[in-house]
């Protein structure tokens, strides 16, 4: 009995010297794991990719049924699987997110990849928006992505869109004084909203007709939202 | 005295291991877990966010065919406690599994009502305590007061 007090404080410190062993040393290195959702649905399945923003190799993950991910690079750590981690700083990110494939290439062949459920802009180290600073430890980040819109890939018909987004932003300031948001609002979103509005009148336009209309309708407002969502 | 002292060293050992576990990022101090209904029918899809009202993580849960979650961040279940707001999402799968010329299938129809989208409007806001918490969601169909359905509502 004499020797419990002893026994339990030696059972902390070996708990804590094994975790020393947790993937973390010098504090050079974060692991990054977290969720990819789509307009605020879980994704089931997917690619994750972040780009470190000063060069060198970029970490890569799996979007799993569950939605989440854990990124490495290469094949991270092998003696610890989930036990990956990369190194710290800034980093950009490129999510791609594709439909069950539903059809095989002749026969036997491989089989087609399904649409992409995810909007183009995060299928590029060049045009996506997401970015995230990796820090020493545990790092969990969330994404709310939009989704893509029905059209294939339509050509950016910027100057078409013009029109469009200036009237909406035009509507934003009454709004944003109400909440005294910065003054610099309108600037922002007339630099993120574009593809929204693309989202919006693209998905409309694939849709006419369709004796569908709630889709589409659905589709502008949830792009709008998640676009505002991402801004939190 | 003694019996003291062992209390002493207990505490400090689990302590120790509460320590030792969040350095780890292992299992959360808390966790969530309950059933989604809208107007008392589950809902058997879509996806349950914690949306954290301090410096944390998000933490999420698919909502499974019988109406319950199990809140999870990043990989692992659990979360950690204190303030979150929640927002549930939830649509219908997309009638079609391409959309036209094979590209994306259009979004389902939503189930649950628009103003459970966001943290600022659903109106559903919770304190986790460490350990487990049974938090059922109670959704209704009937818009909160103030509601007014707009697609840029949120400025």
């Amino acid at each position: 009995m004499a020797t419990t007090p002893y026994a339990l404080p030696g059972i902390a410190l070996t708990l804590l010297a094994a975790c020393a062993g947790c993937g973390l040393p010098g504090g050079e290195v974060g692991r990054v794991s977290g969720t990819v959702m789509i307009e605020g649905e879980l994704a089931e399945r997917g690619t994750i990719t972040f780009h470190p923003a000063r060069g060198g190799p970029a970490a890569t993950g799996r979007v799993a049924g569950n939605g989440s991910f854990i990124v490495s690079v290469g094949q991270g750590n092998a003696d610890k699987p989930g036990g990956a981690t990369i190194p710290v700083g800034e980093y950009r990110v490129t999510v791609v997110v594709h439909a069950p494939s539903t059809a095989t290439l002749g026969d036997g062949g491989p089989p087609v990849a399904g649409p992409r459920l995810t909007d183009g802009k995060y299928a590029s180290v060049t045009t996506t928006d997401l970015s995230k600073t990796v820090v020493a430890g545990e790092n969990v980040f969330a994404f709310d992505l939009v989704r893509a819109t029905s059209e294939p890939e339509p050509a950016r018909a910027e100057t078409q869109e013009t029109g469009t987004e200036a009237l909406e932003a035009g509507d934003e300031p009454a709004e944003d004084v109400a909440l005294g948001d910065a003054v610099d609002q309108p600037a922002a979103d007339l630099i993120a909203e574009p593809a929204t509005g693309q989202a919006a009148s693209s998905t409309a336009a694939s849709n006419p007709g369709d004796g569908d209309p709630p889709p589409s309708n659905e589709a502008a407002s949830n792009a709008a939202d998640a676009d505002l969502e991402d801004d939190q | 005295m003694k019996t003291g002292s062992r209390n002493a060293y207990a505490s400090l050992a689990l302590g120790g291991v509460l320590l030792a576990s969040v350095g780890c990022g292992g299992p959360f101090d808390a966790t969530a877990t309950g059933v989604v209904t809208l107007d008392g029918e589950p809902i058997t899809r879509g996806t349950v966010s914690f949306q954290p009202q301090f410096e944390g993580s998000l933490a999420v849960a698919r909502i499974d065919d019988s109406g319950g979650y199990r809140a999870r961040t990043g990989r692992e279940y659990g979360l950690a406690a204190g303030e979150y707001v929640v927002t549930v999402v939830a649509r219908e799968p997309p009638a079609s599994a391409t959309g036209r010329d094979g590209g994306p299938p259009p979004a389902g129809r939503m189930i649950t009502p628009d103003w459970y989208r966001s943290g600022q409007t659903s109106g559903l806001s919770f304190t986790v305590e460490r350990g487990s918490n049974t938090i059922n969601l109670e959704l209704s169909s009937d818009p909160p007061p103030g509601w007014k359905p707009s697609r840029r509502r949120r400025r």
